[in-house]
């Protein structure tokens, strides 16, 4: 049981940072296209 | 009076280098293994000789190190202990760290001067340092034509040095004493994840191979649907695993990451750069259960903010520059702006473009943004260079604090804190440490810009190329050659190195010389 949980925690733990990486390409995104759309 | 150091601190010193080393020697024997299961004679025997010298010069050291503190000993009753149950104190553990990085830039030049892709010695001693510092310029000569065994000792010099030669030697030699710590915290690493620095080790090797296996996988999968043979596919693929989550950004190929041109190799490799970025200590709060720590976390908050706002320079720059890029519109903007700005960020130095063409094309604000980028760095104990995302929250909250002293009330306590794992007071010697380093690195990008504009470079190429060696980068923008003046190769090798260490060991190295020379 104890073993499952520490698997299931690194899995998490895991899937938080790919998640948080994928978050700020996302909102580098969303600037790159704001930085387009105005007129500079 | 400066003391002259004693022979016993050196024969200590010398005795753990040379552990050091043989853990360096037994790294060297899966390049030696690779070369024999390709059937690579030639690199067979550059390992082999390698490793010889290695060993051989280890256990010399070794020997002529505790000679020396025997008869020392015999001199003085006050050394009681055998060498090998002697503790290094600071400064033995400081200069040991510095000492082995300079030791493992020599050794780890020789299989590749002895290759022949590297017109001197100088030049495979700038990769060498370049590999275990994880910075990533380059000066090897028909890199597409290099030979498999080469290419793997290469990426895995970075693989090493991410996770710090220490750790390495650490997990083989140097094990079971507190003098360890000292070794690990001169190695930049000043965050113990775990009370005893051999498990901090033993997860900090749980974390990168967990990552190999997953990383290694997913380049290995997009390699054969691009077209790659399978076993090419998983080469490139382990390769650039090592170079991405180390931060390196050493690649196979001379075109780095532009020779795949492939939508997915770039966003698993920027998902890993950015994994690379973060502290492992960070990773390990996560791994346990933990997971509102990366929301709370001041190096992450200022790691999302800073990349972003650096972006913004770059991304007007490019777009106001003129440039091709300012017509490509979103697909280049974003895929060719920001994964360089990531990569020079996180301090991994991948290029999807030429340097040629970010020295030229590339506006003087899009490089001022990329400058910024890179010498700001990722995360404390990650495997990035730079000022690091902790050191520019701290002074950030210094500086608002002070801004709340002069705006509140005269007798109002003003208490600031900030999230690192636990709720932490800000105290100034915590914000004076924050500075002299930050000052060091600034300094150092000064001394390298200084250098190249010597050298007859501009001021603005001359401070990317510095701040990206300084940094452990490796993003270029044509300076870094093999036609390059040595002095300025010189200098770049002294920037990866000290950058790497953050200074302390370097500048304990410099004191231990200078007390030997002057010392009574």
């Amino acid at each position: 049981m104890e073993s499952k949980n520490k698997i299931w925690n690194r899995m998490m733990g895991i899937v938080w940072e790919v998640s948080y990486a994928l978050a700020l390409m996302l909102a580098a995104a969303v600037i790159c296209v704001i930085v387009l759309l105005v007129k500079i | 009076m400066i003391l002259r150091p004693r022979a016993e601190d050196i024969a200590v010193i010398g005795y753990y280098l040379s552990r050091i080393i043989l853990g360096l020697g037994l790294t060297m024997l899966l390049p030696l293994g690779c070369a024999f299961l390709c059937g690579e004679r030639g690199p067979f025997l550059d390992f082999l000789i390698t490793v010889e010298i290695t060993f051989v010069s280890g256990l010399l050291m070794m020997q002529v190190c505790r000679a020396v503190y025997e008869s020392g000993k015999k001199k003085a009753s006050a050394y009681e202990k055998s060498i090998d149950s002697i503790d290094p104190n600071w400064m033995h553990g400081m200069i040991m760290v510095a000492l082995s990085w300079l030791a493992a830039m020599i050794l780890g030049a020789i299989p590749l001067w002895l290759s022949g892709h590297w017109n001197s010695f100088l030049d495979a001693c700038f990769d060498s340092m370049s590999g275990f510092a994880t910075t990533g310029l380059s000066l090897a000569q028909d890199l597409d034509h290099l030979s498999l065994t080469h290419n793997l000792w290469r990426h895995f010099t970075m693989f090493i040095g991410g996770q710090g030669i220490v750790v390495v030697a650490l997990s083989f030699f140097v094990k079971g004493f507190s003098g360890a710590f000292r070794m690990y915290v001169g190695e930049a690493r000043d965050e113990r994840i775990l009370p005893n620095v051999i498990n901090t080790v033993r997860f900090i090797w749980e974390v990168s191979f967990t990552y190999l296996a997953l990383g290694t996988a997913a380049l290995w999968a997009v390699g054969m649907k691009n077209g790659m043979e399978p076993g090419r596919a998983l080469f490139h693929g382990a390769c650039i695993f090592m170079a991405a989550f180390d931060t390196g950004g050493f690649a196979p190929q001379s075109q780095n990451m532009l020779y795949y041109h492939n939508y997915g190799m770039e966003i698993i490799t920027a998902v890993l750069m950015v994994l690379g970025a973060v502290n492992f200590r960070l990773h390990y709060h996560l791994w346990t259960g933990n997971r509102r720590e990366l929301l709370r976390n001041i190096e992450m908050r200022v790691l999302f903010v800073s990349i972003l706002v650096t972006f913004i320079v770059t991304a007007v720059g490019l777009k106001t520059g003129g440039s091709s890029y300012a017509s490509g519109g979103f697909p280049v903007l974003f895929r060719k702006g920001f994964y360089q700005l990531l990569s020079g960020h996180t301090g991994t130095g991948f290029m999807t473009v030429y340097a040629e063409q970010v020295g030229k094309e590339w506006s003087d604000l899009a490089l001022v943004g990329m400058i910024c980028a890179m010498a700001l760095g990722g995360a404390v104990s990650s495997t990035t260079g730079g000022i690091k995302m902790l050191r520019i929250g701290i002074i950030a909250e210094a500086f608002v604090q002070d801004i709340k002293k002069v705006i509140f009330p005269s007798r109002a306590m003003v208490e600031q804190k900030f999230h690192h794992i636990k709720e932490v007071f800000l105290e100034d010697k915590t914000v004076r440490a924050a500075l002299m380093v930050t000052l060091a690195y600034i300094i150092l990008y000064g001394i390298g810009a200084l250098a190249g504009m010597l050298c007859g470079f501009g001021f603005i190429p001359s401070l990317f190329e510095s701040t990206s060696a300084a940094a452990n980068v490796g993003l270029s923008c044509g300076i870094t050659s093999v036609g390059m003046p040595a002095a300025l190769k010189v200098v770049y090798i002294f920037q990866m190195w000290a950058g790497r260490l953050e200074f302390i060991a370097v500048f304990t190295l410099a004191g231990f010389l200078l007390a030997a020379i002057k010392g009574k």
